[in-house]
This record gives structure tokens, sequence and C-alpha cells, in this order.
């Protein structure tokens, strides 16, 4: 009798609650106050493998936001897996929330969309049927004329994000109940047929998790959500639902080890700046710089783990991937410098180039899409996999560190007056820096057409990706044999390691984005063209300017001696 | 002194940073080209032309003669000697490929025919004498004979006796049609007639005009909606009678009469009686025995037997087997009869002449009334003997009528609701059929067309143009001595290499990733079987994992699902020259550590180096 009233109370709140929300609508989503990171462990199926729905939250907001949070146009700020599990369990009309981002103005101004704003509804596209009909406009234009592509391609991702919202409204978009044998997963509503004994069990436990979440009774919806994971781990053995191994994606979702280490990576820069070059000595600052260092470094090689021990292979696929080792190959190289001949500027260097490559990395998930995803056919050979990109991802490596010394080398011409020692010495290293980045280029590159040899015979083919790697390569060539005729002195050497890294640029980004043609299609992206362009003139603006005072000195110089 | 010279210029480190510069931005431009046009045309630019292969070769004499300036070699100058030698057997293992490859694909369907050539992808010209199995294969330049004002003479020498025919190629059509050429000629009695069709209620429209040849299984009959014309030809007055009064269906069963002549005695078989039974002659020496009925006669490709494409009679055909002779001296005729072409004998006699048995299948005496013919409206057209032309008419739940065709007049179809207003314009008695091959612009949209070669022929003293389509032997009789012509055909077609062994696909598997449509992977499960031994292996192959056989690698390359089987694409390469590759990249690779990073010198002069401000290079 107790119980029953209970249940009429809850009910009622219930209706009570929905009716608020519906009130509400107009202004916004109602966020429960109740934490929903239980939630996070629970699996999904998604993208060809099973993921924590931590991770389908984070991707989802990713690919609808471009961002890791969304703010409500009350300011109120909502976490992926809170946006997701609202999506899942709550009551709120997302189709009308602000919470598709339109980056490209050009885009906005053509589906007649207020180019100010960021955000917008589902609704404020699909239903108005002229800003609709101006989508499909783009996408199959009437004269059939190829629209701009970058128009198409903005429009096509729109698209994307749309129906992507509109599966996320619908029961179909969380498959919760696993199925063996490779199979799609179900809905929850579909449990008790397929399973007669457990199903009605699990469907029981959803909507009560359902419910609790609605009313924002917290035990309750944990305890709720416990039993369903409970229910689901039952039926099947931990290869149908691997809770343990989900267990680390989380970690590794929550620890964010490649952010924590560009963190540390600026902070041991700043201490860096203090003099000192020896713990011995008693230089405190060097001494505690050196070990968050250190710790960057292991903080990098923590999160590389993390992500084989999920994927099951080397992380070495995509972009996102190559950012953060090139990062990791740049420190490591300066470690070991450092220890071997106490070369602090080397370190300052690297910890400037790793934490802004991890910051690239790190804040442009939508361009450098830092998701895991299965490996495709073609690349499904670890062995080769691995060497191939890793040995070519520390060349990169250490052509990013050279191009760290050639801007403190640029720094020093511009700002300083030139002190030849100091420079002769960071020419040296600089010099030795983009040596290693040869062997490894070379080396890698060699790798890769080993492996298509390997695998269907053909040596070399002028791909654009490896015809990039070759053009690197040859510039790198080109510097250091002109190095050794004595073509160029130290500045030149200094100020060719910050151009040729252009190359590098171009076979890393430029293939994979701007060109996008040839067989390593798989890597291919868009975006980023803006950022990567503005450096690449910043740098070339640098070199200039350094040239220009560069050749003002020798003029001065020669003066006083004359 | 002079080559000294030279080599030491040309091993000059400047010249090494200059031709890698113009190379870096030579590649620069092609990947340039590349995305703004095509992968073919950065081929064809760039990587595939004479000046950046001398490039190429330049780079290499500069690498050599680096090294050669250098000796005697210091030990420190090991690692520069290994990096050095490994790019130039790189670049020789390119050469050794690019001179000795073979590359190409092969479509395999499940459990589908084995292959045992593959295509390159590239077009060639095939001319060899007719029937013998050599043949000189031109490749043909696409871009060359595009851009070629004058025709391109192929030498054949090798294949022909001299000045027997000399080719030369005019253009490349990338799409033809053939129109039908019709006239008189001098050989064998082929009636066809130009009928043409003009409906009177649309007499505003231009008329129908179409040649219709009998001995030609396509153009024999022509459906003009519910109408269905057909062209016989009746070699006797006898025949023509038969034709033009068939007895009724009750009386043949619908499935005709076998004429037998077994040496000299005739018989006459109603195959609706005795199919599936043995007749033996009176005093029990002939056993003619009718074995199977096709109503549409094919050969089934695959299974290489007859088979029937379906229940109308659209080409009947009757196997048989007659024996006679008795015990003593057996002999048997085993073969096929055609009712609609006579002419035709597959007849394998044993024990006796070709001759001995005769056998004439008779069925159109009722073809009128059965398949197709019954439920339309059918009007037959039957030319001969002579210059005579007759018609026959019915349509369906109507009586047949007949008569005489005036050349140029319509028939007398008066009565039937839609006048097709068939009139015969023209009759030739010994037909000609030509394909005439034209050339059409490629915006046309024709629906089936291919490519054509136009080629030049000059022997004997005169030339002529021809153009021969893509996949269709082209003959012509060659030679200066009219009296000693010999037969030669040329083939416009796919390039094909031979392999020396079959490949066959026994199944194709594409799994994917758990809940999506993605392939995981691509997996043929192929038999190769060597043509000489007979030995057969089976293996999977799949991306990054392709099997190795008679100097090729062969290695999953595309597939494609659906209708019908499933097919497979493997890619097929032999690079003689890929021992070379893994030698340089190695030696390469080794030469740069040793050259960078190990320096044999350095103990003993490390303390003068310390004081050292300058760099360190120990190359």
């Amino acid at each position: 009798m107790k119980n029953r009233t209970f249940m009429g109370l809850k009910t009622w709140a219930l209706i009570v609650w929905v009716f608020l929300a519906a009130i509400q609508q107009g202004s916004g989503a109602v966020r429960p106050e109740i934490p929903v990171d239980v939630m996070g462990r629970l699996i999904l199926q998604d993208g060809g493998r099973k993921k924590p729905f931590d991770t389908y939250s984070r991707e989802n907001l990713v690919k609808l936001t471009g961002r890791a949070k969304w703010i409500s146009p009350e300011g109120k700020r909502w976490s992926a897996i809170e946006v997701m599990t609202d999506l899942a369990l709550g009551t709120n009309n997302w189709l009308g929330e602000k919470i598709i981002r339109i980056g490209y103005i050009p885009l906005k101004e053509q589906l007649g969309l207020e180019t100010t704003e960021k955000f917008f509804s589902y609704r404020d596209i699909r239903s108005q049927s002229e800003v609709s009909s101006k989508l499909m406009g783009i996408l199959n234009p009437r004269d059939g004329s190829t629209p701009s592509t970058q128009l198409a391609t903005e429009a096509r991702k729109l698209v994307g994000q749309l129906n992507q919202l509109e599966k996320l409204t619908g029961a179909e978009a969380f498959a919760w109940i696993p199925v063996s044998g490779g199979g799609r997963w179900l809905h929850v509503e579909d449990a008790p047929q397929t399973y007669s004994t457990r199903g009605p069990d699990i469907l029981l436990a959803y909507r009560a998790m359902q419910q609790a979440y609605r009313l924002g009774d917290v035990p309750e919806f944990q305890k709720q959500t416990r039993a369903f994971r409970s229910h689901l781990e039952s039926l099947g053995g931990p290869e149908l639902y691997p809770s343990k191994r989900m267990k680390m994606e989380l970690i590794y979702n929550y620890v964010h080890p490649f952010r924590w280490a560009w963190i540390v990576f600026l902070v041991s820069f700043v201490l860096l700046l203090f003099p000192g070059t020896s713990c011995q000595r008693g230089s405190k600052s060097y001494c505690i710089a050196m070990s968050l260092f250190g710790t960057a470094i292991l903080l990098q090689i923590c999160g590389f783990a993390l992500r084989t021990l999920i994927s099951g292979r080397a992380p070495v696929t995509n972009m996102y991937e190559v950012l953060i080792f090139m990062a990791l190959g740049a420190s490591v190289i300066a470690y070991i410098y450092e220890i071997m001949y106490r070369q602090k500027v080397l370190v300052q260097a690297a910890s400037v180039v790793a934490a802004l490559t991890l910051i690239l990395a790190d804040n442009l998930p939508a361009v450098f899409d830092p998701s895991i995803q299965p490996l495709v056919p073609v690349l499904q050979s670890n062995w080769w996999l691995t060497v191939h990109v890793i040995t070519i991802t520390i060349g990169y490596g250490a052509f990013l560190l050279a191009m760290g010394v050639g801007h403190i080398a640029m720094a020093r011409y511009l700002f300083y007056t030139t002190d030849r020692k100091t420079i002769d010495n960071l020419t040296r290293f600089n010099y030795r820096t983009m040596q290693i980045g040869v062997l490894f280029l070379a080396a890698g590159t060699l790798l890769g057409g080993l492996w298509a040899e390997k695998a269907w015979g053909r040596f070399w083919g002028w791909d654009p990706k490896e015809t990039w790697a070759l053009i690197a390569l040859l510039l790198y060539l080109a510097v250091l044999h002109a190095r050794y005729v004595r073509w160029i002195g130290g500045f030149g050497l200094n100020a060719a390691s910050v151009l040729a890294f252009q190359g590098i640029v171009m076979a890393g980004y430029g293939v994979n984005y701007l060109l996008g043609t040839g067989k390593h299609s798989y890597g291919f992206g868009v975006g980023g063209e803006l950022i990567v362009g503005i450096f690449v003139l910043l740098e070339l603006i640098l070199v200039l300017l350094a040239v220009m005072r560069h050749k003002q000195s020798i003029k001065s110089s020669k003066g006083t001696q004359a | 002194m002079i080559s000294k010279q030279i080599i030491k210029k040309l091993g000059s480190l400047k010249l090494a940073v200059v031709l890698i510069s113009v190379i870096s931005c030579v590649l620069i431009a092609a990947t340039l080209v590349e995305a703004k046009y095509s992968t073919e045309m950065a081929v064809n630019l760039i990587y595939g032309s004479w000046w950046f292969s001398s490039l190429l070769f330049l780079l290499s004499l500069n690498v050599i003669s680096s090294a050669l300036v250098r000796y005697p070699w210091r030990r420190s100058q090991y690692g520069f000697l290994m990096t050095h030698s490994g790019i130039v057997i790189i670049l020789v293992g390119a050469i050794v490929g690019l001179l000795g490859g073979r590359e190409g694909y092969i479509t395999l369907s499940e459990n589908g025919a084995a292959v045992d050539s593959l295509t390159t992808g590239r077009e060639v010209l095939q001319i060899g004498r007719s029937g013998e199995k050599s043949y000189l294969r031109v490749p043909l330049n696409l871009d060359r004979i595009k851009k070629s004002t004058a025709p391109i003479r192929i030498s054949s020498e090798s294949i022909l006796p001299p000045e027997t025919l000399q080719a030369s190629i005019v253009s490349r059509y990338a799409h033809t049609e053939d129109r039908t050429v019709v006239s008189q000629g001098e050989s064998g009695f082929n009636p066809a007639l130009e009928i043409s069709i003009r409906p009177p209620s649309a007499d505003e429209v231009d008329d129908i005009r179409e040649w219709m040849v009998s001995n030609d299984p396509e153009r024999q009959i022509l459906q003009m909606g519910p109408l269905f014309i057909r062209l016989m030809k009746a070699e006797t007055e006898e025949r023509l009678q038969t034709l033009l009064n068939p007895p009724a269906v009750s009386e043949t069963g619908g499935l005709g009469k076998l004429n037998f002549k077994v040496e000299g005695v005739p018989f006459e078989l109603n195959v609706h009686q005795w199919l599936g039974k043995e007749m033996k002659s009176e005093d029990g020496k002939i056993t003619i025995a009718l074995k199977e009925y096709f109503a549409d006669f094919r050969m089934a490709e695959e299974e290489g037997k007859p088979v029937s494409a379906s229940d109308q009679p659209n080409n009947p055909a009757i196997r048989y087997e007659v024996s006679w002779g008795g015990e003593a001296e057996p002999k048997t005729a085993v073969g096929f009869a055609f009712a609609d072409y006579p002419d035709l004998a597959m007849m394998h006699v044993e024990g006796a002449g070709e001759k001995a048995v005769e056998v004439l299948y008779d069925f159109d005496r009722s073809m009128m009334d059965v398949g197709i013919f019954a439920e339309n409206s059918v009007v037959f057209l039957i030319a001969g003997p002579g210059e005579q032309l007759h018609y026959v008419a019915r349509r369906p739940g109507e009586e047949r009528h007949s008569g005489p065709v005036e050349l140029g007049k319509i028939l007398p179809l008066e009565g039937w609701k839609m006048n097709p207003g068939l009139s015969v314009v023209q009759y030739l008695q010994n037909a000609e059929v030509r394909q005439v091959v034209t050339p059409i612009p490629l915006e046309e949209d024709s629906g089936f067309s291919r490519p054509a070669l136009e080629l030049q022929l000059t022997g004997g003293g005169h030339s002529t143009n021809v153009v021969i389509q893509w996949n269709r032997p082209f003959e012509v009789m060659a030679g200066a001595d009219p009296e000693n012509r010999v037969p030669v055909t040329l083939l416009y077609t796919d390039e094909r290499i031979p392999l020396g062994f079959k490949v066959q696909l026994l199944k194709f598997n594409m799994p994917t990733f758990e809940g999506t449509q993605m392939p995981a992977s691509y997996e043929s499960l192929i038999r190769v079987t060597d043509q000489e031994t007979g030995e057969a292996l089976e293996r999977k192959v799949w991306m990054n994992h392709p099997m190795s056989y008679g100097g090729y690698r062969i290695s999953q390359s595309g597939y494609s699902q659906g209708m019908g089987a499933a097919r497979s694409t493997l890619q097929l390469l032999a690079d003689p020259g890929s021992w070379l590759k893994w030698l340089g990249s190695i030696l390469l690779m080794l030469g740069i550590t040793v050259m960078y990073f190990w320096n044999p010198d350095k103990k003993k002069s490390s303390e003068a180096n310390s004081n050292k401000e300058t760099d360190q290079t120990t190359a």
C-alpha cells in the first residue's frame, strides 16, 4: 500500500516535471541536476567497435558542436555526457536547441543565416523551408555546376550534423543491448524478444533508470544504472561486454594525458627561462623544470600506451596521432641531448614546439580527429605500420625540434646583437638534429616502399604522400649539402631549418588536407587551412625579417671594420 | 685527364645541391598537377617524361662520380660510400623493374572460369597470320596517336614476309557504331529484303526502313510492336509450296518432322511421335533414335553443352542417333538437326562416309502456330526460288492468307485493325552484308558503342583505309602477288600478357566491422595451377597478405558484389628489380647511420675536435 502511494507520487512528479519542461521549451533545455558520470561505463557499439558511452558522447558532441562542451544560450555548461544522457533518457526537445555549430561564414551567408551567430538549432535549418532548400541547392545545383569545393564540403558536413542529431533524438542511436557474433546491437525495447529470460528485466531496469533520471532521484538513478549494466554484463562473457577494457578508455578520457603534457611542457619552459644549467650547482628552477619536462614525456608515453591498449594497435594512423607523436619525438631527442651534451637551449626549444603541437592537436578536434577508429584493411599489418609510421614521425619530430632551434636562432639574430659563440653552438646542434631527421625520414620513407613492395609488389609509385616525403627529404638534403660546401653559413642553416619545415607541414598536413589524392586516403581530412596558412605565412615573414636584419648587421660590421 | 675533369665536375657537391633543388621543384609541380588534374596527367607530363628520367639519370651520375672522385677512400668515408651506392642500387633496381617488370590485373568471378593472362590496361594492335598462334603485339600510345598528324608506321616484318602488308595508324576513335550495308554479291543464295513500314495513319512521318537477311539469325526476324515479320528462303518450288500451305499443327504435333536419308534409304519421322523413342527399319538394320528436343538451342558458355534458352521455338533442334550396318560393321551417326539452319551439319559419323546420312528438320511448316508466332500478328516473307517473292500473313485467331509480293507495293493486309503499311522495296538474291564503322562524337549517347582504330593498309601497290573496332578481328588478304595472298588478322584489343599459370577464384569474402557495413577485410580464396606441371595451390589472398607465384606478387585489389556471383580483382606485379630495391634501401639506411653517427677517427681526434667551434661533419 505504502509502495503504491510512493509510485503514485513519483508519477505525479514526473507529469508535473514534464509539464514544466514543456512550458520551458522555448527558453532552452533544462538540465536535471543529477550527476550522470555513472552512465559513462555503459557500452555501445558504434563505428565498427565497442566503446563506452563516455567516448560515444564526446565524439558525438564534437561532431555537433566542434567543442568538448556545450554552453546553452542561458550560459549553462553541459558536458558531452550530460547532453547525450539527456538525449537518451530526458525529455528536452533537442531539435530546438542551438547546438549545431556552423563555422564557415560563406555557408551561413548562402543559407541566409545570421553570420554573427555560431550555433543553430536543427529547426533553424530543417524547419525553415527556405534555408533547407538553399542547403539542398548547394549540394545539388540545378544548373549542374560544381559548387566551390569548400562550400560543398561544409554543406555536406552540416547535413551530416543535422542527420546525426536527428538520429540521436530517436531510439535507434542508443543500441545498448549486445548481440554476439559481430551483429548489430539492439535497442533496449528489443531486448525481451532476443533474450527471453533476461530481456524483460533489462527493459525494466532501463525504464527505472530513465524514470529516476527524469525525477532527478540521484541515488535511485545510480542504483538503476548499475543494475542495468550488470544485467547487460551477465548476457555474455567479457568478450561480449568488455567492461574492464572500457575502464581503460574511461581513464584515458578523464586523465587527458596529452592535455596535461602540454600544460607541463609550458610550465617547464617558463622555469627554464631562469638561469642555471645543472642540478648539482643548486639551481632549483632548472631541477624542477627538467623533472617536469621528463614528466611531460612520461605523460605522453602513458597516453600512447593507453591508446595502444584501447585500440589493440600502435596509435599511428591519423593526423592527430602523428601530431602527438611528433611532439614526443622532439621532446625525447632534446632530453637525450640534454643528458649527453647539457644543451639547455634545446630543451627550451623542445618544450615550446612540443607544447604548441599538442595544443594544436588538442584544440581542433574537428580537424584532427582524436577518436579511435578501427583500422582500415590496407593498414592491417601491425609490424610494417608501426615501424614505417613511427620511423617517419620520429623524423618529423626531429625536424620539428630543428625548426624550434632555428626559431631561437632567428630570435637571437633579430633581437640580440649576434653572439657568435651561442649562434655557432645553436647551429651545430641544429645541423645534428637535421641529420637525425634525415636518417629517420629516409628510413621511414624507404620502409614505406619496402612495405608496399611486400604488400603488392610496387616499391615506389609516385603517390603524392610518398612524393612529398621525398620532397621534404630532398629539401633537407639540399640544406645539408649546401652547408657542407659552405654555400650557406650558420645563419643560412638556421633559416633553412625553419623554411624546410614547411616541406614537412606539406608532407604531413598538406597532402592529407589540401591535395586530397592518392593511396593514403584513409588519413584525409578537411579544415585547418586558415591556421596552417597563417603559420606558414608568419614563418616566412620571420625568416624574411631575420634575413634583412642579418644583412644589415653584416654591412654595419663591415662598415666598422673599414 | 679530361675524363677526370668531367667526373670531378659531375661529382661536384654544387651540382648535387642544384640537382636536388631542381628535382624537388619538379616533384612539387607534379603533385600539384596530380591534385588539380589527374594522376595520368602527372605521369604523362612529368613522371613518365624523358626529361624527368634524364634528371634522375644525371642525379645518379652525380652520386656515382662524387664517390669516384674521392678514391682512394678513407675509413671515415665508408658511410658516405654505402649511402651513395644504396641510392644508385635503388635507381638501377628501378630501371630493371621498368624494363623487365610486368603488371596488370585479372578479374575473376567466384567459381567462374580460370584466367591465364593479365590485362595491363594498355591497348594493343595485334597483327598475325590468320589461324596461327604467334602474332605481333603493337602497344598503342594513345597520346601519340592523338597528337600525331601523319600516320604512324608499324613495322610488321617480324611476323609477315616483307612487303606483304604495311600498316599505319591514322587515328583512334573513342566511340564508333556500325551500320549494315547490304549489296548484291557473287556468293550463294542469300536472299535479303529491304522492307519499309509506314502505317497509313502516320503519313507525315518518314517510313522505317530495315534490311532483312535470311542467313543472318539476327536479321531474320523483325518485331514491330505486336507484329512479327520473318524472312524465309525457299530454294525449291516444292519447299515454297510447303511454306505457303503448311499442314496443321494437329498433323505434326507442333514439333515438325525429321527427314533422314540413311545410305540413300529415306525415312520420315514425326518428332512429336518419336521423341525419346527408337525407330527401327522394317528389316531391323537401321535404328534411328530422337534423343532430345531443344526449342531454343544454345551452347551454354560455361558448361560447354547445349541447352534450351527458352521453351519458345526460336531455334528448334533435335539430337539424334542413327546406327546401321549390323554387328559386323557397326556404323553410327550422332548429331544435331536444326530447323532454321538446314545447311549447318553438326554430325559425327563413325564407320561410314560423311555423306552417308542426310538430315532435314522440317519444323517451319507449323511455325506460324507455335511459340511467339501463335499469339501475335505474323507476316512471313518467302524469298525464292529465283526472283519469286511471296508472303503468308495471319492474325491470331484468324485464317492465314497468302499471295505474291510486288516490289514497292504495300502488302494487302487491309483487314487488319492496325495496318502496318508493310512493303518490300528491294530484293537481292545473293546478298552480301558488310558492317561499315563510323566514328561518332563523344557527346552523343547512342547506348552501345566501342572504340576503333583507323588504319592505312598498304600492300601490293595500293593502299586502303580501314576502321577496325575494339575486340573484333578484322581479316585482310595481303600480299604483293595476287596468286599467293596470305590471310592476315588484325585485332585491336586490351594488352594481355600470358602468365604461364591459371588463377581461379574459389571464394570471395568481405567481413565487416561489427555492427556496420564497413569492410574490415577483402579476402579472395584462389587456386593457382601451373600450366606445365598441373600442380595446383590454394591460397587466401588479402590486404597485406599477397601470394608470390611465378615471379608475380598477387594481391587483392578490388571487388564487386551484388547481382550474380561475386567478382574479385587481383593485381599481379612482377618486378625483377625488387631485390635491388631491398638491397639499396638497407645499404642506404645503414650508410646514413654510419655516416652521421659513427666516426672511426673520433677517439683519436676527440681532443682536437672539442676545441673547434665550427660544426662537425663526418661525411
